[in-house]
């Protein structure tokens, strides 16, 4: 949306009450947001703990729900692409979770796990191109003949540069990996980026205003962290938290910035999730199902529909009780199995945009 | 497009100017990325006119020649960085490897991207041939270009 529409929604349409929800909604995300980094940045393990126990689980779920009042009833012409993001999701998912079982069984060694990982995130790498490249062809499908003319042909650029990233997965696997790690909390803020752009555009500019704050907050961070002394204990928790915010890669940089930067992205994505994607582009209350578009396809998918939300409340539930019962190996199995939800995302924010 | 991962097979990459037999030698992660810019125009300059001249007549001066540079651009990253990565520089699987996989990629690549339900069958078949074809070429000329040590 232009600045001159984003402003007409500010003063016209909606006059001073979407002024004062968009500073209102403002104020709370900064909260948010200051928040987040001044626990992430003091008590950095603890913050981790508390908010992957708390909101892993719920956020998935609020994910999931969202996903399914955003997938249209009828897929006519998208079908090829939904197609191909439900099977690229599935068996990549598979895929990621046979790696490290497939690695203890068979006793691979350093080399073969890595040469693994890289052909994992090749085929993630040009699963995405094909669906950008899809993207791309809808859209001049869409466009009038003469402007579909002008267009350039949908697979050319995503292939490229799709192909140019895999030979970089393969030549620095690592830098690949951490990449997913940081770059995969912010997709939630892309993802509400578009959504109040096409239901909030009142609040379009407080919010990206808000943003602002995030990489300053970071930059303090980093200043304060960078130098800082290691996280101190040895125990698995520990071990596993550094190691998943880059540690045992990053060596030259502190844990504590590590953890600290990785736990407050992560807590920005649990609060989008559970807070403002419901609050700007859910029109029923979650737990309400019957307005997914699938539901309303046939008696059966009503009852996939509702199925799959009940399910995904047990699996919450059941997610809570295995924290509960042992911390450190639910939260690597969720660490692993949370895949599944990443590459969900990126195939419903690529239709966003 | 793969005449110069053919030729990298046992020269030094740095600099390119400096390119000189040291078989034993294994090529660092960031010689390949330095040699991966050169090496693609060396390639697009032999395969662009085999397409511009194989390929069929569906297909415009336009598409043919954004054919030459797009396919390369897709498949020879792969093979001048990822492929010596994993296979190994000095392997003789590598060549067999990178040279079937940069002809069949861009043959699959050539017809997701350009042929549409429009190109008739003998069309499609004779675009595959013209883009193993200038595979090929970029191949024999890479291999002459070094055992004659012109580069």
């Amino acid at each position: 949306m232009s600045e001159a529409a984003i402003s007409t929604a500010n003063f016209s349409a909606a006059g001073q009450p979407a002024d004062r929800s968009a500073a209102r909604f403002g104020a709370v995300a900064l909260a948010v947001i200051v928040l987040s980094a001044v626990f992430a940045g003091f008590v950095p393990l603890q913050f981790s703990i508390v908010t992957v126990f708390l909101f892993a689980g719920p956020h998935n779920w609020i994910e999931l729900r969202y996903f399914l009042s955003r997938m249209p009833a009828r897929w006519g012409p998208l079908r090829v692409y939904y197609l191909t993001a439900i099977i690229g999701t599935l068996s990549l998912t598979a895929a990621f979770i046979s790696i490290p079982i497939l690695s203890r069984q068979y006793d691979w060694y350093g080399p073969t796990i890595s040469n693994a990982s890289a052909l994992w995130n090749s085929a993630l790498v040009l699963w995405i191109a094909s669906l950008v490249a899809m993207r791309n062809g809808q859209k001049v499908r869409g466009a009038t003949a003469d402007a579909a003319v002008a267009l350039p042909n949908p697979w050319l650029l995503p292939m490229a540069v799709g192909f140019l990233l895999v030979s970089g997965v393969w030549a620095y696997p690592a830098a690949w990996d951490i990449g997913i790690v940081y770059l995969h909390p912010l997709i939630a803020l892309w993802f509400l980026d578009r959504e109040i752009a096409r239901r909030r555009p009142a609040w379009l500019r407080t919010y990206r205003r808000c943003l602002l704050a995030i990489p300053g907050l970071l930059v303090l961070l980093w200043w304060r962290l960078i130098h800082a002394p290691p996280l101190e204990g040895d125990d698995m928790l520990t071990l596993r938290i550094t190691r998943h915010a880059g540690a045992e890669i990053l060596t030259g940089i502190s844990s504590h910035a590590l953890v600290a930067t990785h736990t407050f992205l992560e807590m920005i994505h649990y609060a989008v999730w559970l807070v403002a994607i419901p609050l700007v582009a859910m029109r029923a209350r979650p737990w309400d199902l019957m307005d997914a578009p699938l539901s309303r396809r046939s008696v059966g998918w009503k009852w996939f529909v509702t199925a799959t939300g009940i399910a995904g409340l047990f699996i919450v539930l059941f997610l809570w009780g295995a924290f509960l019962v042992n911390y450190p190996l639910t939260r690597d199995v969720y660490f692993t199995v949370a895949i599944a939800h990443v590459l969900a995302e990126a195939s419903f924010l690529l239709r966003l945009l | 497009m793969t005449g110069l991962a053919q030729m990298l097979h046992g020269i030094s990459l740095l600099p390119l100017a400096d390119l000189r037999p040291v078989a034993d030698v294994a090529p660092s992660s960031a010689d390949l990325w330095r040699f991966l810019i050169p090496g693609y125009f060396f390639s697009i300059a032999i395969e662009t006119p085999v397409l511009l001249i194989g390929l069929s007549r569906p297909h415009s001066f336009k598409r043919r020649l954004v054919a030459g540079f797009w396919l390369t651009a897709c498949s020879y990253p792969i093979v001048v960085v990822a492929m010596p990565l994993v296979i190994g520089f000095n392997s003789p699987y590598y060549i067999p490897i990178a040279e079937t996989f940069a002809a069949l990629g861009e043959a699959a690549l050539f017809a997701l991207a350009f042929h549409t339900p429009e190109i008739k069958r003998a069309d499609r078949i004779r675009d595959w041939i013209a883009v193993i074809a200038a595979n090929l070429c970029s191949y024999l000329i890479g291999t002459v270009f070094t055992s004659h040590g012109w580069l």
